[in-house]
């Protein structure tokens, strides 16, 4: 079994340094279910109920990324999820990508995930391959 | 008169705990896949240990949820060696669950490997 601590966050534990703990907790390969794991909520938005304001880091990090990638490859999926605390506060914002690499396919299955306090700036940066 | 301060002061001290609970640290593991439930079916539930961390030898509301419902009570290490501490046994109606996490556990930062052993009526444990 996988075990962990989840100690009681500080009174003061700010947006930014809550995310950055569950980037750290997360490590390389996020996923929903670990942030659920947790403790915490992280729900997938969609475009028509995603905040505006992520949705524009969406598209923002969606043309950076593929600026950086082209020619060789682009992002084919990039995902928003909201997170939440246990009583329902929203803490953060998680945005993660998915790389397609259509002439070197071994490439393919990498990525980046963005951790996002509620100021929308980013706090944590992780590149996952694998 | 008299039994009605009994019952404030017994309220006044069971919030009290109950709130002073919620500071304690909390121990989590999780099984790495679902696991079968109590009659062998294939589940599609993962199975959980969770507790509160009074101290390196004392867990607080300890409870396995998943595929299985533990009664939620408190456990002692009852057993230690080289490099682990085991607690009390949890049960439900029909099965008990063993707790074996490294000692020292509470210190630790980052995730770690624990076991439950879980042991039914007829029929052999299995380890998680």
């Amino acid at each position: 079994m996988k075990c962990f601590i989840k100690r009681p966050l500080k009174p003061k534990a700010s947006s930014s340094e809550t995310m950055t703990e569950i980037a750290e907790q997360i490590g390389e390969y996020f996923s929903a279910d670990e942030v659920n794991s947790l403790g915490y909520q992280a729900s997938l938005v969609k475009e028509n109920n995603a905040p505006k304001k992520l949705l524009s880091k969406i598209k923002n990090l969606l043309e950076i990324n593929n600026e950086q990638l082209a020619p060789q490859a682009e992002v084919y999926e990039i995902n928003g999820y909201v997170v939440k605390d246990q009583q329902g506060e929203v803490i953060g914002y998680i945005i993660t990508t998915d790389e397609h690499y259509p002439s070197n396919s071994l490439h393919d299955g990498s990525g980046i995930t963005y951790y996002l306090d509620t100021d929308y700036k980013i706090v944590e940066k992780i590149s996952w391959a694998g | 008169m008299l039994r009605n301060l009994l019952i404030a002061i017994s309220l006044i001290l069971f919030s009290s705990t109950s709130f002073a609970k919620t500071n304690l640290p909390v121990l989590i593991c999780n099984s790495f896949a679902e696991v079968e439930g109590w009659d062998g079916s294939e589940t599609e539930a993962i199975l959980s240990y969770t507790a509160y961390i009074k101290s390196s030898t004392k867990l607080v509301d300890a409870v396995v949820t998943g595929p299985y419902f533990s009664d939620k009570s408190d456990v002692k290490v009852n057993k230690t060696t080289k490099n682990y501490v085991q607690f009390q046994s949890l049960e439900d109606a029909w099965f008990w669950f063993d707790l074996s996490i490294p000692k020292g556990f509470d210190k630790i930062e980052h995730s770690f490997i624990g076991n439950v052993d879980v042991h039914g009526e007829e029929m052999f444990g299995s380890k998680l």
